[in-house]
């Protein structure tokens, strides 16, 4: 049975000084977490031009839910509105990501602090 | 009163009878006179006594101890004794009838002890049994019966810790060889509860006395009138409980028919609650209503989830949590309520405790019987056809006027409406069988649920033939799409397994020798639809019939992952496909080109492949491609992710690790895929192994495919 996917939302500070929207999900991510991934994402404010995404508590991600991260990755690079990094994934998933290109939209990271630092 | 008074007249005259015979002398009439006017302050004196109710000649007949009881509120033992002063207005006794309550009789909401006194003059008549029984028709709630001072009977426990029989048949007591005598019977009636009008307490009817072979055939007789005047109830109750079984076990046999549980448990409580109170089993007020309340509960929350599923509500997630955390509220409150009936209210503390209680949870519980009213007049939102207008309609006006009924009885001892009394009464009979309006109501509305759920099975049953029938129409679909047999590759031994998880996957495969002028040069094509059923199927076709129309234009394996992508753009509904297309030449090159698939592995190492996005997600894109050198023996694995990700009932993934080991063992493609199987498979699953042959072995396929559904 799947887990149902949570999305929370804080704010970092980049080492620049800007201000980083982090979205930190948990649960498995499938066709059920589209509402409330891209519900969670378009709720962002103009306030954060950069996001991560944490998937540090994420125990799945299926092909749907990878197609949803994927979705998310493409609107923003249309509207350009903001700049993508991605943290917490496990070994296997960052080779999946890697896999279907996803990197090239948004950098993967080890974890947060890396992440932040490289903001 | 006044006939008993008669009756006190005639035992006087009949005293004064033998005097009579002395009239035609004067002397003796003259002393009779004297003797008369002595004796009259004798009379006058008894007349201040209570009169006794005189049964003479009692044959084969009942005699209704009818007339003015001696009635004392409170508990006194020794108001059991036949020589006690009960006369009206000595010592607080008074009179009043035994044929309807004290509560309607200037006691309004009293509760607690009472005695009744009756003097009695038996005779039986010559010839009869010279035994008397008593018959006594029902008494609130617990009683003893005295006959000159001894205690003969008890019906039911005294407090405290009470108990008392919840519905019964009229009771009948010996009282042996009586003649003249006095009957008291203590009384201890309940504390009320917040719907009690407050009329209630003591007798309810008329007790009888006579011969025990009469008493028992009016028992016999009064069993038949009670059966009789129930015909049409206990039919209705049958029926009510066939339809539950049978929902029962219809949702048995097909558990995703949720309307049928709920029309089973909706059908079921009711029944229960004839069980509990209309049967006239012996089971204990405490028990029965203990029971009652939670089971009543569970019929308004059966009630609530069939609306739901009938008037196409069960697709609103706000009403369905709802729902469901008011059916919680009412379990609780209810079954709360139930529990009260259990404490002992002997004391006034803890009766007026429970009372509160009682009129809190009460409040709550009428207030929850509202809502089925509020789902029907959510549900008119959307379009009904007539069954489901049906059962709006009556599960409206049978909850309303469930709800009117409650509230009005609540606290109607001290507001004293009628109302919901007169709700009860029958509006006609029908062969000696009272109709109600709740009776009316609530046939109409068990009708109409069945009538409803008729439909709704039907059209249910409509639907899924509809979807077996596309589900059939994609497996042949798929079943062309999906190689029935493979080409032999020359210089390859070529084997396949696909094993779909659910009845149409979306995994597919190709193999498509090209045209001579690539010198025997042949494509596999391997990819992974998101998403599953028919609409995976379709797209499969598309990409099928796609691929092989450019391959005879184009032998780059980017080009044609290229040109998928272009057709594809637009056409998934929000999916992807992942997507490996290699060009194999016979001297064992391999281009390969990949769109967001796993890399295929060369014995037991993965084939470095750019990553890139799966086919579908933008309208152009343009993809890289890497080449291989197989040598003799080498084992070259391409897989969809089904393998990868296939998952333990923990959670656990198979994982890059075990694929790797796997395929250390150069397994052939059905036991690799057996083995991503036997660990938990959750998605289709497709793998092919190409081996290189030495130079003069013989090129070999094996395929493993589910097997064609029937037609």
């Amino acid at each position: 049975m799947q887990a149902t996917t949570k999305v929370t939302h804080r704010t970092a500070t980049a080492v620049s000084g800007s201000s980083v929207a982090i979205l930190a999900f948990s649960g498995d991510i499938s066709s059920a977490s589209k509402e409330v991934i891209l519900g969670e994402y378009h709720r962002l404010d103009g306030s954060a031009s950069k996001v991560l995404l944490d998937f540090t508590s994420v125990e799945y991600i299926n092909s749907s839910g990878i197609a949803i991260i994927i979705q998310m990755l493409l609107e923003a690079g249309k509207s350009s509105s903001h700049a993508f990094g991605i943290f917490g994934l496990s070994p296997h998933f960052q080779k999946v990501f890697t896999m279907v290109g996803i990197n090239k939209y948004a950098a993967l990271y080890p974890d947060e602090s890396a992440a932040i630092a490289a903001l | 009163m006044d006939q008993s008074n008669r009756q006190h007249r005639q035992k006087i005259s009949a005293a004064f009878q033998p005097c009579g015979r002395l009239r035609r002398h004067s002397i003796v009439a003259l002393l009779t006179l004297v003797l008369a006017a002595l004796c009259a302050p004798v009379c006058w004196a008894q007349t201040s006594e209570v009169p006794a109710l005189a049964i003479d000649g009692l044959g084969k007949g009942l005699a209704p101890l009818d007339g003015p009881w001696q009635f004392h509120l409170g508990d006194d033992p020794a108001w059991a004794a036949p020589a006690l002063d009960d006369v009206t207005g000595h010592s607080g006794w008074e009179q009043i009838a035994a044929d309807k309550p004290w509560g309607s009789q200037g006691h309004l909401a009293y509760a607690g002890y009472a005695w009744y006194r009756r003097h009695l003059k038996l005779s039986p008549a010559p010839g009869a049994a010279p035994e008397f029984s008593l018959l006594i028709p029902h008494i609130e709630d617990v009683y003893e019966i005295y006959w000159n001072g001894t205690r003969i009977a008890q019906h039911g426990k005294m407090p405290p810790n009470p108990s008392f029989p919840n519905t019964e048949p009229p009771q009948t007591f010996s009282l042996g060889q009586a003649r003249d005598g006095v009957l008291a019977v203590r009384v201890w009636k309940q504390p009320l509860v917040s719907f009690d009008s407050g009329e209630q307490g003591g007798f309810l009817a008329l007790p009888k006395i006579g011969s025990a072979a009469a008493v028992a055939a009016e028992v016999v007789a009064n069993e038949y009138r009670w059966l009789h005047s129930r015909q049409y109830f206990f039919g209705e109750a049958a029926l009510t409980a066939l339809v539950a079984m049978l929902s029962l076990v219809g949702w048995l046999r097909n558990r995703d028919q949720r309307v049928l549980l709920w029309m089973a448990v909706f059908c079921a409580a009711w029944v229960a609650t004839v069980v509990l109170i209309d049967l006239r089993l012996p089971l204990s007020f405490n028990f029965a209503i203990g029971w009652l309340q939670p089971i009543l509960g569970l019929r308004d929350v059966g009630l609530w989830f069939l609306l739901l599923w009938l008037l196409q509500l069960s697709g609103n997630r706000r009403v369905v949590r709802f729902t469901c955390a008011l059916a919680i509220v009412m379990m609780v409150t209810s079954s709360l309520d139930g529990s009260l009936s259990s404490v002992d209210v002997s004391s006034a503390a803890s009766a007026h405790a429970v009372q509160v209680t009682d009129g809190f949870l009460t409040a709550i519980f009428t207030l929850s019987e509202l809502y089925a009213p509020v789902l029907v007049i959510l549900g008119m939102r959307q379009r009904f056809d007539h069954s489901r207008w049906l059962v709006a309609i009556f599960a409206f006006l049978s909850q309303m006027m469930f709800v009117v009924r409650i509230a009005l009885s609540q606290g109607s001892r001290f507001t004293h409406w009628k109302i919901a009394q007169r709700i009860d009464l029958p509006l006609f009979y029908i062969n000696g069988n009272p109709f109600t309006i709740s009776t009316i109501f609530r046939l109409l509305l068990l009708i109409s649920i069945v009538y409803a759920v008729y439909r709704y099975l039907r059209e249910e049953f409509q639907r899924q033939q509809a979807v077996e029938q596309d589900l059939l129409g994609a497996q042949e679909l798929q079943r062309v799409l999906i190689p029935d047999s493979l080409p032999s590759l020359p210089g390859f031994s070529l084997t396949s397994a696909y094993r779909p998880a659910q009845e149409v996957g979306g995994d597919f495969f190709q193999i498509i020798p090209l045209e001579e002028g690539t010198l025997g040069s042949t494509l596999v094509v391997l990819g992974d639809v998101s998403g599953k059923g028919l609409r995976a199927a379709m797209a499969v076709s598309l990409i099928v019939g796609t691929t092989r129309t450019l391959a005879e234009f184009t032998t780059s394996p980017a080009e044609i992952l290229a040109g998928l992508n272009r057709r594809l753009h637009g056409r998934l509904c929000g999916g992807f496909v992942t997507c490996l297309v290699l060009r194999l030449d016979p001297d064992g090159r391999c281009v390969i080109a990949n769109a967001g698939h796993p890399a295929p592995f060369l014995n037991r190492q993965e084939v470095a492949a750019p990553g890139a996005l799966p086919l579908g997600l933008i309208p152009v894109a343009s993809y890289e491609e890497s080449t291989v050198h197989l040598e003799t023996g080498d084992h070259f694995v391409l897989y969809t992710d089904g393998l990868l990700e296939a998952r333990t009932t923990a959670g656990e993934l198979f994982g890059f690790e075990r694929l790797r080991a796997l395929f250390s063992g150069s397994p052939n493609a059905e036991q690799a895929t057996e083995a991503a199987i036997d660990f938990g498979q959750q998605d289709d699953i497709t793998v092919l192994t190409l081996t290189r042959l030495a130079v003069g072995e013989q090129a070999s396929t094996q395929l493993t495919a589910p097997e064609p559904a029937p037609a």
